[in-house]
């Protein structure tokens, strides 16, 4: 299929595409296309312009800013996947972007590509979520954060507003005893495709007990988010099997659970307590 | 120059009748004969294995969802 005819803007400054977007209402911003296209090739979505960021210097790097690591908004899944400073400081992360689509995707597709497309089975987004990361917009009128717990709204649905670009994603930097994973059961079996159900878990731990933790699910509701009464059941606790055992059984708590192709409701609901269990159990084991 | 079906030479077709005898049917396989036995044999040896959960069937295909399906089927 071909897209309906669309005006292309390719600028080249931060700026430049605000401006851009700012002017023209109906454009829509494209890093690699990976989710964008398909829609318009579809034509599930006719945007009257596309604002491609893909030439603006300084948005592909992984920066290490002292408290936090800043992944831009052209960093690809497949380096995402590959940095040390995210196998080092956001380890869910890196797991759930080497298990993004297919190896052609994960070299074209970006990470917050992945944010701002919002879909409910993406694996990103679960792995934002536990990790406390915070996103970063900008529009002619400035610049926001957004918490990555705040962003995803809906189903395709982020809080960016129209003419605000996703520039960066801020992962805080790990400070001692903390750890994070991310597993999933993909549609087409291990980790292949979208999320059936995902799971990402965050912990701290000190003198043995686990002071801090955040665990998010993807793929089982119209939008990933923290699975509360696990979070906080497994907080103040040992960390052991029995702990994590009995967080992961609350893990669907709270969550309206949306039945698909892939699963029932009550499928998905266990699979949630499934991969919350497996990846706090490795989060765990990381931590140390 | 390809050859097509145009050029086909005249032929008599003929039936050979060899019933096995290792099916109750004595039917035989042709084509991709090596296909026909295989999704039953994989369906089969699921169900073998989940037999100790009490579960006697389960429908192709085999997701995931299925087979969980099944064994909490079998758990009522």
């Amino acid at each position: 299929m071909y897209p309906r005819e669309f005006d292309y803007m390719a600028p080249s400054s931060i700026e430049e595409a605000a401006a851009a977007l700012a002017a023209n209402p109906g454009a829509k911003v494209m890093a690699g296309g990976l989710s964008l296209l398909p829609l318009m090739k579809m034509r599930l979505f006719s945007p009257e312009a596309v604002v491609d960021i893909g030439r603006v210097p300084g948005l592909d790097a992984i920066e290490d800013r002292g408290d936090h690591i800043a992944i831009g908004a052209l960093v690809r899944h497949r380096e995402t996947a590959s940095n040390p400073l995210v196998a080092e400081h956001a380890r869910a992360l890196a797991e759930a972007a080497s298990w993004t689509g297919d190896t052609q995707v994960r070299n074209r597709g970006t990470t917050c590509g992945s944010m701002a497309h919002a879909d409910v089975a993406a694996d990103q987004p679960a792995g934002a979520i536990a990790l406390g990361a915070t996103m970063v917009a900008v529009s002619s009128a400035g610049r926001r954060e957004i918490a990555a717990a705040d962003f995803f709204v809906d189903t395709l649905t982020s809080a960016l507003n129209p003419d605000e670009i996703l520039v960066e994603m801020q992962v805080p930097k790990s400070s001692g005893a903390e750890g994070s994973a991310y597993d999933k059961l993909g549609r087409r079996g291990g980790h292949s495709d979208y999320a059936v159900a995902g799971a990402a878990a965050w912990v701290r731990r000190s003198n043995g007990t686990i002071v801090d933790a955040r665990v998010a699910l993807t793929g089982v509701a119209s939008k990933p988010g923290i699975a509360a009464a696990t979070t906080a059941a497994i907080v103040g606790s040992d960390g052991s099997e029995a702990a994590i055992a009995a967080a992961a059984e609350t893990a669907a708590e709270g969550f309206n659970i949306l039945e698909d192709l892939y699963g029932s409701e009550e499928y998905k609901a266990h699979l949630a307590r499934v991969y919350a269990r497996r990846a706090l159990t490795e989060a765990l084991r990381r931590a140390g | 120059m390809l050859p097509t079906a145009a050029d086909m030479p005249l032929f008599e077709l003929h039936h050979t009748v060899t019933p096995t005898d290792v099916n109750p049917l004595g039917v035989k396989g042709i084509g991709e004969a090596g296909t026909i036995g295989s999704a039953q044999t994989i369906v089969n040896a699921v169900v073998d294995a989940l037999a100790p959960l009490g579960v006697k069937h389960v429908d192709m295909p085999l997701r995931p969802k299925n087979v969980w399906q099944a064994i909490q089927n079998a758990k009522e």
